[in-house]
């Protein structure tokens, strides 16, 4: 029994390891009829690699539909490569579309600092990489295509401050740590509520983008914390979290997300969620594989292609 | 003075645990009005029912000395199967409950068959079942989180959506007592005595404890062995199905996590009471202190980064405590 529970925690230990080291990249290729066989230079047609962080979240769905769009528009090839939010087996993806020679890489970094050694073997294959969403703190990128996240979260803390005639107690759900998304939202939010007299940011915590953790946070901060009159979520799935947890304690709380998802819109419409500040994320896809073709064929671009907001409210 | 030490042992070796939870319990109390009310505690023993699931799955693992580390897959399987079932394809009651249930029994009778009959050392049958059957739900829901309203790939929205019923059973609340809370109840409850109390359950311990005595005493340990991992993988799987009725939506990496706190839950539970095996109380015991601590800990607006910390500390302790136990038993 002994000798078998010490394998059993060592094997623990190790397991966590395996799970982060997988070099599986499910590499897939994303325009029907064509195969993933083909390279970026075999047979002179354009393809283009997109490494995206998760599509378990329905933001990075509706962006990777929007450059497939795109891509069946302008008759390229685009190869998608989900990370499922792990930083090394997005890396390892990012490696097999250069051994693919794509033409053009565009990236969706899951974690902006960790993503630089990726971007510079791309660099080092001379493969041009635009970053999607999301910046890359280092290695050369030719564009950045993504929504201004800290005009975005300005906005959302300007859109709180006028609903609580500017003053109350706000919850911060934050996004995974070292995203730019972020840190930027986080900014622009902070931005808009800090140093305003009767205003307090009563508690920041991270939730991950993630839904169920956005629950249980949520659940836990409304016990310590009686008296909260709004809510500011970096992304939509944490807000829909927390919204059920404000919902089963039969509270009265604003509550404001951020892309705009299918389900967060619906919230909003039904008058569940007050608002969501909308950043397109299918323009966003679309925009950076439009903009892949051009830098692909060889054309100058902007090297930051800022994407229109909105805050989505009831009409 | 050494017989002192000794009693002074034993009584943190039997009661350790539940003093350290007592002790959390107060130092959260006092330091915030708000931690020690029945609506805080239902959340919670509400937090923690599907870990306790889970963790009741990998303790019938370890009671007949395996280990199964395919839970947490497991739990994202039946979360997008059974979320599937209602938003894909509009199924009632029955196939929600099947079809996930079904599959999980499925896991469990794969890796009774990898360990049990191949031989395969159970650390290694089940890391392979984690994988594959992390790869199977991953293609079966082609990545994505199922939602209602969400775009399919046909560019239509999804037809159906989560039902009343099914959510009551992760939301709802009956006599003002959370459904998940009342179901980990009995769960707790019925397992424990069958492991305790029935001819079974011992034969269970027997054969993790001693398997070639067990075996020449006549006990079908392979038998035993393969129940315990079909159990292992439907708790996990009943585990899937109310997360999915949690959050209300079919989250495909939700299982994830689930391992870890499962593993440790359990492992906590060897120290509790002084049993030093593996024992549901215990585990039950385990959830609770860990659940304790995330909710108290983001009370005081500290970051969750820091409660893994204080989780494997209080994890490496109880182990060190049970460890340290068994040795001086051994030398006695």
């Amino acid at each position: 029994m002994k000798k078998f529970l010490k394998m059993a925690l060592a094997s623990t230990m190790v397991l966590g390891v395996l799970a982060g080291c997988s070099t599986s990249s499910n590499l897939e290729n994303n325009t029907p009829g064509q195969s993933t066989g083909n390279t970026g230079t075999t047979d002179g047609k354009v393809t283009i690699g997109l490494a995206v962080s998760t599509l378990n979240n329905p933001f990075f769905v509706s962006l990777k539909e929007g450059a497939e769009k795109a891509a069946k528009d302008a008759g390229v090839e685009l190869l998608v490569v989900d990370a499922q939010d792990d930083t090394a087996k997005q890396i390892s993806g990012v490696e097999d579309l250069i051994q693919k020679k794509v033409s053009v890489l565009m990236i969706n970094p899951t974690d902006s600092a960790a993503i630089v050694t990726a971007v510079e073997a791309a660099n080092a294959a001379n493969i041009p990489v635009i970053t999607v969403d999301r910046a890359a703190e280092g290695g050369q990128v030719v564009s950045h295509i993504a929504s201004d996240n800290t005009a975005g979260g300005k906005m959302a803390g300007d859109f709180i401050l006028e609903k609580l005639g500017g003053k109350g107690n706000i919850v911060e759900l934050q996004g995974i740590a070292g995203t730019s998304a972020a840190r930027d939202r986080g900014q622009g939010f902070h931005d808009a509520v800090d140093n305003k007299e009767g205003v307090n940011v009563v508690a920041s915590q991270p939730a991950d983008f993630d839904r169920a953790k956005g629950l249980t946070v949520m659940e836990n901060i409304l016990q310590g914390n009686k008296d909260i009159q709004a809510i500011f979520a970096h992304n939509d799935e944490m807000a829909l979290g927390a919204l059920q947890a404000v919902e089963a304690q039969g509270k009265d709380i604003l509550v404001v997300g951020f892309d705009a998802t299918d389900d967060a819109v619906k919230s909003v419409e039904d008058g569940k969620m007050a608002a969501t500040v909308a950043q397109k994320p299918a323009a966003i896809g679309e925009t950076a594989l439009q903009t892949a073709v051009k830098v692909a064929k060889g054309e100058q671009v902007e090297s930051n292609i800022p994407v229109a907001l909105e805050l989505v409210t009831k009409k | 003075m050494e017989g002192q030490k000794t009693s002074l042992f034993d009584w943190v070796y039997k009661y350790g645990t539940v003093a350290v939870i007592a002790l959390v319990v107060l130092y959260f109390s006092l330091t915030n009005p708000y931690f020690f009310t029945y609506d805080n505690l239902k959340d919670i023993l509400r937090s923690i029912s599907i870990v306790t699931f889970v963790a009741i799955g990998v303790t019938f693992s370890l009671i007949v000395g395996g280990f199964d580390l395919s839970v947490g897959s497991t739990v994202s399987l039946t979360t997008v199967t059974a979320a599937s079932m209602m938003v894909w394809y509009e199924q009632g009651p029955f196939l929600t409950l099947v079809v996930p249930i079904v599959l999980s029994l499925l896991v469990g009778l794969v890796n009774a068959f990898l360990v049990v009959k191949i031989r395969i050392p159970d650390l290694l049958a089940t890391l392979a079942m984690l994988y594959i059957v992390n790869g199977v739900h991953m293609t079966y829901s082609k990545g994505y989180s199922i939602y209602a309203n969400m775009p399919m790939q046909d560019g239509t929205t999804a037809p159906g959506k989560f039902q009343e019923w099914f959510l009551w059973l992760g939301q709802g609340e009956w006599f003002s007592v959370p459904v998940p809370v009342i179901l980990t109840f009995l769960l707790v409850a019925i397992t424990h005595v069958y492991l305790t109390y029935t001819k079974q359950g011992r034969m269970l311990y027997m054969t993790g404890g001693n398997l070639e005595a067990a075996r020449l005493s006549g006990i079908p340990v392979n038998r035993y062995r393969t129940l315990a991992y079909v159990l292992s993988a439907l708790f996990a799987g009943l585990g899937g199905m109310l997360l999915a009725a949690r959050i209300g939506t079919g989250q495909v990496s939700s299982g994830s996590s689930m391992l870890m706190d499962a593993v440790a839950a359990a492992f906590v539970g060897f120290s509790v009471f002084g049993v030093g095996k593996p024992n549901v109380f215990g585990t039950f015991v385990g959830a609770i202190l860990i659940g304790v601590l995330l909710n108290g800990m983001t009370m005081l607006n500290l970051p969750y980064y820091a409660y893994d910390i204080i989780k494997g500390v209080v994890l490496a302790l109880a182990l060190a405590v049970t460890y340290y136990q068994v040795r001086r038993k051994r030398k006695a």
